[in-house]
């Protein structure tokens, strides 16, 4: 069999210049194509195999390209593992175009191959173009300006729809995250969480801080701190609601209100309104304590030493000396040890006493029980003057034979008339010569009671009313129940006080040996202002405005 | 040894002059807080030293905000108006008085321009930030809500924390660039792995395809650069450069034979080389990347801390 002829006609060209060829002109019983050195059509691209495909001449006459097993050949755009070679046909393998064009000079065949797609055609380094972050287009002042309109621009909006539109303020307040309260500074106080975030229900108005009135709105009842108008002005400077009662937990005073506000004015009040009482200057120290003393109807307050305060003249004749003897007082009952508690027992509230009655603090051990002679019987009744003597006319009334020693009958009277006169006579001698007798002897109610006489026929006895103090510092409180883990007596010495007139409180640096100030320290309590002192008058009066 | 002085830095500026500033701020602050809590009146943002500290960190932070100002305004040849000032003062002064003309009159390069120089800026900028840190945290009453007011305490925090970083990255990268790319360039480097990846192209067409499925892969997969976080990572673990160097280790223990092992070996030459100069190219990019990427929290952040601190005070003032 006659040898294949074959010219190749290379096309190629050097980084996109002008086309460039050549001619070689190959013969063999057969053509290998491939990238192997050994293939007499060598293709050098790693996408091409070693031996890729043969060129035989075909039985019938002709050229027949035939791809080995495993490799891929694509004539004129078809997949074909052979093929007759005629000119015209494109083979493409790997990056290479084959091209048969008409053979000349005796060859049988005629291949140009272009070489110009097969060098470029390798991708570079994937990624390479972004190996910086400014490569990949990330501008830092745009986002910036992004974020910076977004917060400014939103927060503007909100602001002036939520200082403008009451509509939108109501309808924000309902849902599930308030906008209003991505300006506010912290959650309500839990009172004020019904308000639902509503800001203009108290901040009624721009760059103005919350006025009392805003808070009357709601708080009707409250009084005022100052009873009386304020000598000036400038004085004594308007406290506002808020300046105690922080509406924002996020304040730190919140749960601690008061003190620093209550500083504020009473650190040197006395320079400026006279006659009150004030911190000094310069040294935050309270004030000694002032008794306030009830002189018949009007009271006045007196510092403990004071030689101007009165004795307590509370119409009682009572001897806690005698009542608190460590070896007892003697009773029906035999002695009887008394404490404080027997008699001052603290009240519901547990800040004052329970009022002290006769049968309840005087008669524990059958004590203090009058009873009165025949033809009465029974005990005296206790406190009424009145009530005495009707006891007493009721019994003589109801036995006539006692009264006929000291009734004897003839005057014309009617019987009846006669009985009830003589029984009054009666009953006030009776009365006279024991109950309310004042001198002499065993006395019964004067034992306790100031006894005078009076221009009343009917009555003519007056035991002075008996009045004690419920409360020697109005202007304080003083839970007692809170300290009963200290006797008694550490702050009320009556253990040697023979009369009741004798008033024995307790000076402030008693208090001091426990209580600090607005800071607890290692062995005192914390003590702020609001933990003795009502900001607000026990009487209301309308809330102060502002 | 050299007894040449050492350059002074941003940090030891003025013998730390800022840093001494700083700890005036701060104890000042730390002080003023004992006090406040020592009258029982607690620290709050609106408490009188509250505002204090309030209105001392939002001019700082505008003082602060200046540098990024002071450093775009900076001329783009001082030296050229240094000699300019000289130039005018002298053909201001007599010709008794020029003889006296002191250095001093004329500042130096470093001190010429109005409001200091930018190292004594970037100085303030680093040492008061720390202490913005500080004051913004007592301001605050360390309360905290889904508010704006926290909103911009944390932007502050991210802007002075995200700066605190960019020092660190300047303290460490430049160093760390300097030992790995040298005297090159990222440049260099990429022409040198295109440039392997042709001769390893070269020799592997004489090999079996798997050898040549293996070049092409790592040339086809080996990626440089990418995303951000692409940027920022270090030299991935599953390279194809790494794995075709293992691979043609692997393939030429198995069939490669006779004249090939001399083309294998040149092969292996070449795609070690490559991998040594492809983990280089990653180091720089990451540092780079890393040294840089801080600006983009710092910037964007600063301009959102100074939009929110400014509705933060509108805010204040309108709810008064």
């Amino acid at each position: 069999m006659r040898p294949l002829i074959c010219t190749l006609i290379y096309q190629t060209s050097w980084r996109g210049g002008p086309p460039a060829g050549s001619r070689r002109r190959l013969s063999g019983d057969a053509l290998d194509i491939g990238r192997g050195a050994a293939c007499p059509v060598h293709l050098p691209d790693p996408r091409v195999k070693l031996l890729h495909a043969t060129l035989r001449r075909g039985e019938s006459g002709g050229v027949r390209i035939e791809a080995e097993p495993d490799a891929l050949i694509s004539i004129d755009g078809r997949l074909e593992r052979t093929a007759k070679l005629i000119p015209g046909t494109r083979v493409a393998m790997g990056p290479f175009r084959l091209t048969v064009t008409p053979a000349s000079d005796g060859a049988d065949l005629a291949l140009e191959i272009d070489h110009r797609d097969a060098p470029t055609d390798m991708p570079p380094l994937a990624g390479e173009r972004r190996l910086s972050l400014a490569a990949l287009g990330i501008s830092q002042w745009r986002w910036g300006w992004i974020l910076a309109s977004l917060i400014l621009g939103g927060g503007l909006v909100l602001l002036a729809l939520a200082r403008m539109s009451p509509a939108f303020e109501r309808w924000q307040s309902g849902l599930p995250v308030s906008l209003s309260g991505l300006l506010s500074p912290g959650p309500l106080v839990s009172g004020h969480a019904v308000l639902g975030n509503r800001c203009s229900a108290c901040h009624q108005q721009a760059f103005r801080a919350v006025a009392n009135t805003a808070c009357s709105e709601c708080h009707l009842a409250v009084s005022r701190h100052l009873t009386g108008t304020p000598s000036t002005d400038t004085a004594v400077p308007e406290v506002g609601c808020i300046d105690c009662h922080p509406a924002h937990t996020v304040r730190a005073d919140a749960g601690r209100r008061g003190m620093p506000a209550c500083v504020r004015c009473h650190a040197d009040l006395r320079r400026r309104v006279a006659d009150v009482g004030d911190f000094a200057r310069g040294d935050l120290r309270h004030p000694e304590f002032r008794v306030t003393v009830v002189e018949g109807e009007r009271s006045a307050r007196y510092r403990p030493g004071d030689p101007a305060m009165p004795a307590d003249n509370n119409g009682l004749k009572f001897s806690h000396r005698v009542h608190l003897d460590r070896e007892g007082v003697s009773s029906p009952d035999g002695n009887t040890v008394l404490n404080c508690v027997n008699c001052h027992r603290p009240d519901a509230g547990g800040e004052h006493f329970a009022p002290m009655t006769l049968e309840g603090s005087c008669q524990q051990s059958r004590c203090h029980r009058i009873r009165l002679d025949p033809p009465a019987t029974g005990f005296a009744p206790h406190g009424s003057e009145r009530a005495v003597l009707d006891r007493l006319r009721v019994a003589l009334i109801n036995d006539p034979e006692s009264l006929r020693p000291n009734c004897p009958p003839g005057t014309g009277e009617p019987p009846l008339r006669r009985i009830a006169a003589c029984a009054e006579r009666r009953a006030l001698e009776i009365a006279g010569a024991g109950l309310f007798r004042e001198e002499g002897g065993k006395p019964k109610c004067a034992l306790c009671h100031t006894i005078t006489r009076r221009d009343d026929p009917g009555s003519p006895w007056k035991i002075a009313p008996v009045r004690i103090s419920r409360d020697w510092f109005p202007s304080a409180r003083f839970p007692h129940r809170q300290h009963q883990t200290t006797p008694c007596t550490d702050c009320h010495d009556k253990s040697a006080s023979a009369h009741s007139e004798e008033i024995s409180l307790p000076g402030i640096e008693l208090c001091r040996r426990c209580h600090a100030g607005a800071q607890a320290t290692s062995d005192r309590v914390a003590s702020p202002c609001e933990s003795c002192h009502l900001y607000h008058r026990h009487n209301p009066t309308p809330a102060a405005t502002g | 040894m050299s007894n040449e002085p050492v350059p002074e830095g941003f940090l030891d500026h003025h013998r730390f002059r800022y840093l001494k500033v700083a700890v005036a701020l701060i104890g000042a602050a730390l002080l003023g807080t004992v006090l406040q809590t020592a009258t029982g009146a607690g620290l709050w943002g609106g408490s009188l030293f509250g505002y204090v500290l309030g209105i001392s960190a939002a001019l700082i932070v505008l003082l602060l905000a200046g540098y990024g100002l002071r450093k775009r305004l900076r001329p783009r040849r001082p030296e050229l108006r240094r000699t300019e000032r000289r130039r005018r003062i002298e053909a201001s002064a007599g010709s008794g008085e020029r003889r006296r003309i002191d250095r001093r009159r004329v500042p130096s390069e470093r001190s010429w321009r109005h409001g200091g120089t930018l190292q004594g800026w970037l100085s303030a900028h680093v040492y008061l930030g720390v202490a913005l840190m500080v004051m913004v945290s007592l301001h605050s009453g360390m309360r905290f809500a889904w508010n704006l007011h926290s909103l911009t305490y944390f932007l502050l925090l991210l802007v002075v924390v995200s700066g605190l970083y960019g020092i660190l990255a300047y303290a460490r990268y430049p160093r760390l660039i300097t030992d790995n790319i040298g005297g090159e360039t990222l440049a260099s480097l990429l022409l040198r792995v295109a440039e392997l990846d042709e001769l390893a192209r070269r020799r592997a067409l004489l090999l079996p395809d798997d050898v040549n499925a293996v070049v092409t892969e790592a040339r086809l997969g080996t990626r440089l650069g990418g995303g951000f976080w692409q940027q920022l990572m270090a030299p991935r673990r599953d390279c194809p450069t790494t794995r075709a160097v293992d691979r043609i280790r692997a393939l030429a223990r198995e069939h490669i034979h006779g004249e090939q092992i001399k083309w294998m070996q040149d092969l292996y030459a070449v795609l070690l080389q490559k991998q040594v100069l492809v983990d280089r190219a990653r180091r720089e990019i990451a540092y780079q990347a890393r040294m840089q990427c801080w600006l983009y929290l710092h910037v964007p952040l600063t301009l959102a801390l100074l939009a929110a601190l400014t509705l933060h005070v509108l805010v204040v003032l309108v709810y008064w």
